[in-house]
């Protein structure tokens, strides 16, 4: 049935309703006749019974008066009476008309004949009155025979017609009473009945909301509890149509949600578990790597050491080379001015030569002359020529051997002169040397406090590595602390079972790894406070170490 | 000129440059070393100038100039060679600048041979012959020739006129 419990609730109210209305309807319907019936008792027959007594009542006042009138001997009273009589006369008048208003036809006849009655009464009793007024005592005698006689027949006959009316009233009451027992009877019986039958529906359908609500209610409540057990495995399928079978479609889509969720989870469990493990190890390695990092630390320490006292050595050599700098320099100065004085000398020297030189040529000259002159002697200045031709000869070789004595002597001024530049090109060079080097003394100065400088910040950094270490084996023990959270929260997941697939993808790589753990516990591993065999406690959790079922998925994982 | 005999000549040898030349003996006075050389202006370029040679004016060709070497500075080697050159017309004693005197030869006729006829940078009738000396050849200079044309002649006026002036 595709009917919600609201809509459900509706309907069954509204039969409810329905049934009240009608059951209402009925009981009000008879209320109303019974109403009715009493309206007519008490303004019908009952007043007709009091106006008839009434006038009765006053028939019988005014009979009595009119006696009193015929006794009474005073005028004034005889006044009196009549005038009593004639007010309640018409006060008689006016109940027998109200009585004729509420009449029946009937009734109307009576009143009719009672009229006639009174009317004859009337007549009666005006002959008395007159007789009365008289006030004689025959008249008086008259008057009473009248009154006992004509008057009392007719005061007698009407109230015996109003008797009649009193009596007729009364049984039309009798029969009232009748018929609304009959009403009352008939009236209850149809609200028993219809009681009756309120009573069956409210209880069907009573019966039918209360049995659909239920069941969708147990429905709801195995799954909701077995959800609440952790089992996501749950079929949430065939619920009803109404408001539970919404709850429980939103509780399947919370549990689909759950299962994505639970799973990401348990991947990213496995995955910090890794990560974690992977990171101890690293943090470990790189624990190692700042000891040694300190030990090397200490080493470029030593070996500043070692540069500062290699810089002092510096210092102090450049200090004395400076100072065998500056005395070069000065020996250099001496040696230029021996050589400008070689110089100098060996200039005079070429000009001696170069004057030897002259008279050579000169010689050579005044031998070619006499050569001349021999030869146009002809054969007279044979020996002369050969003389001659010796003296130019001679004359010749001491020319050449005084221009060779020249050129060397050229060449030696010209070396003497270049040594002499050098020297004076070398004394400023020895004494910027000089200069370098003092400054190069400053300089190893400055760097002997660098150097210490340098070896103040080694030790800094070498507590600052010792620090990293202490710190990165924080880290390690902080990442096996966290591969450990890490299991408990696979552990703490592992209350849920997902589904088949799913859950046993979670569980093996939830569980493996453990029992790997605990196969290889004698290995090298710094195995984080493993809680490995914990997890088979753990209720929704199917570990299947024992046969090979998980090998295939084992071996995914690298064994170490 | 000379008696035709076939015996040695005595010839004064000196360079111009790398070439050696021989001029006779008989036409050579003397030999000067470079003094002071007086220009002579309006003079042929060839023409040095007049020096003094113990009181009378010497003309002195450039021989480098006058053979249509290139002109070079004068070093200590350069001499002046005093010629008495006799034509027909007259005689005329003149200075040559040459680069440097050598020595007095004493050449055999036999030795001398004819000059090239072709080829020569130099206008070969000035050339009487040739002869290897050493390893090199020696050009003897037809002297009076090469000294007694009309532009030594008129030189001689112009050194001449200048004496005059002077």
């Amino acid at each position: 049935m595709k009917l919600s419990i609201k809509t459900r609730l509706i309907l069954a109210f509204a039969v409810l309703i329905a049934l009240s209305s009608a059951i209402f309807f009925l009981g009000n319907t008879n209320a109303f006749s019974l109403n009715e019936q009493i309206n007519t008792i008490v303004d019908i027959n009952v007043k007709r019974i009091m106006l008839a007594s009434k006038t009765a009542e006053d028939i019988q006042f005014i009979t009595k008066r009119e006696k009193e009138l015929i006794f009474s001997k005073q005028l004034d009273e005889i006044q009196e009476y009549a005038a009593v009589i004639d007010s309640r006369n018409a006060e008689l008048q006016e109940r027998v008309e109200q009585l004729r208003s509420i009449s029946d036809e009937k009734g109307m006849e009576i009143i009719e004949s009672f009229n006639a009655k009174w009317t004859d009464y009337l007549k009666v009793y005006a002959k008395i009155k007159s007789l009365s007024l008289k006030n004689s005592d025959s008249t008086n005698e008259e008057a009473y025979a009248l009154s006992t006689s004509t008057g009392r027949e007719a005061a007698m006959g009407a109230v015996g017609i109003m008797n009649q009316i009193l009596k007729k009233n009364e049984k039309a009451l009798a029969e009232a009473r009748v018929s609304t027992d009959l009403l009352y009877d008939n009236a209850r019986t149809n609200m028993l009945i219809m009681l009756g039958f309120s009573l069956v529906v409210a209880a069907g359908v009573a019966w039918w909301i209360i049995q659909s609500i239920s069941k969708s209610i147990q429905q709801a409540k195995e799954v909701i509890k077995r959800v609440a057990e952790g089992d996501l495995t749950v079929e949430i399928s065939n619920y009803s149509h109404d408001e539970i079978g919404e709850l429980l479609d939103y509780l399947k889509t919370m549990v689909d949600k759950l299962k994505e969720v639970l799973t990401f989870i348990s991947t990213a469990s496995d995955h910090i578990y890794s990560a974690s493990t992977q990171m101890s190890a690293t943090s470990q390695q790189m624990s190692q790597g700042s000891q040694e990092q300190a030990a090397s630390a200490e080493q470029i320490s030593s070996s500043m050491e070692e540069m500062v006292s290699n810089i002092q050595q510096n210092t102090d050599n450049a200090k004395q080379t400076e100072k065998i700098g500056l005395k070069a320099a000065d020996d250099i100065q001496e040696g230029s001015r021996a050589v400008n004085q070689t110089v100098d000398s060996m200039k005079r020297i070429a000009e001696k030569i170069s004057i030897i030189g002259e008279i050579a040529r000169q010689t050579n000259l005044l031998a070619l002359n006499a050569a001349v002159e021999a030869a146009r002697a002809g054969d007279q200045g044979r020996g002369f020529a050969v003389v001659a031709a010796e003296v130019r000869k001679l004359a010749e070789r001491s020319q050449s051997a005084a221009s060779e004595i020249n050129e060397l002597s050229g060449s030696s001024v010209s070396i003497a002169d270049k040594s002499g530049r050098l020297l004076d090109q070398i004394v400023p060079n020895i004494q910027n040397t000089a200069r370098l080097v003092q400054e190069i003394s400053t300089a190893s100065l400055e760097q002997n406090t660098g150097a210490e400088q340098v070896n103040n910040a080694i030790q800094q950094f070498n507590q600052v590595i010792q620090q990293n270490a202490a710190a990165s084996e924080e880290m390690a023990s902080g990442a096996e602390e966290l591969a450990s959270q890490a299991d408990h929260l696979r552990e703490t997941i592992s209350f849920f079972r997902i589904d088949r697939n799913q859950s046993r993808a979670a569980q093996s790589s939830g569980s493996a790894r453990p029992v790997k753990r605990a196969r290889s516990s004698g290995t090298t591993v710094a195995a984080p406070v493993a809680p490995a065999p914990k997890a088979g406690k753990q209720r929704g959790v199917l570990l299947d170490m024992g046969n090979g079922h998980g090998d295939a998925l084992d071996n995914e994982y690298e064994r170490y | 000129m000379q008696p035709n005999t076939v015996t040695t000549q005595s010839y004064l040898t000196f360079r111009l440059g790398d070439e050696s030349f021989a001029a006779h003996v008989t036409y050579v006075l003397e030999i000067l070393e470079v003094t002071k050389i007086t220009r002579v202006p309006r003079s042929p370029e060839y023409m040095r100038g007049v020096v003094n040679l113990r009181g009378n004016v010497l003309p002195v060709i450039d021989t480098r100039m006058k053979f249509g070497f290139d002109r070079i500075e004068d070093t200590v080697n350069t001499c002046i060679i005093v010629l008495n050159i006799e034509s027909e017309k007259q005689k005329v004693t003149l200075g040559a600048l040459v680069d440097s005197v050598q020595e007095v030869l004493d050449i055999e006729s036999s030795r001398i041979q004819a000059p090239p006829t072709l080829g020569s940078k130099y206008r070969t009738e000035f050339i009487e012959g040739m002869v290897k000396e050493g390893d090199q050849f020696v050009m003897i200079l037809n002297t009076s020739l090469v000294f007694s044309t009309d532009e030594v002649l008129m030189l001689r006026e112009v050194t001449e006129t200048n004496a005059v002036d002077a």
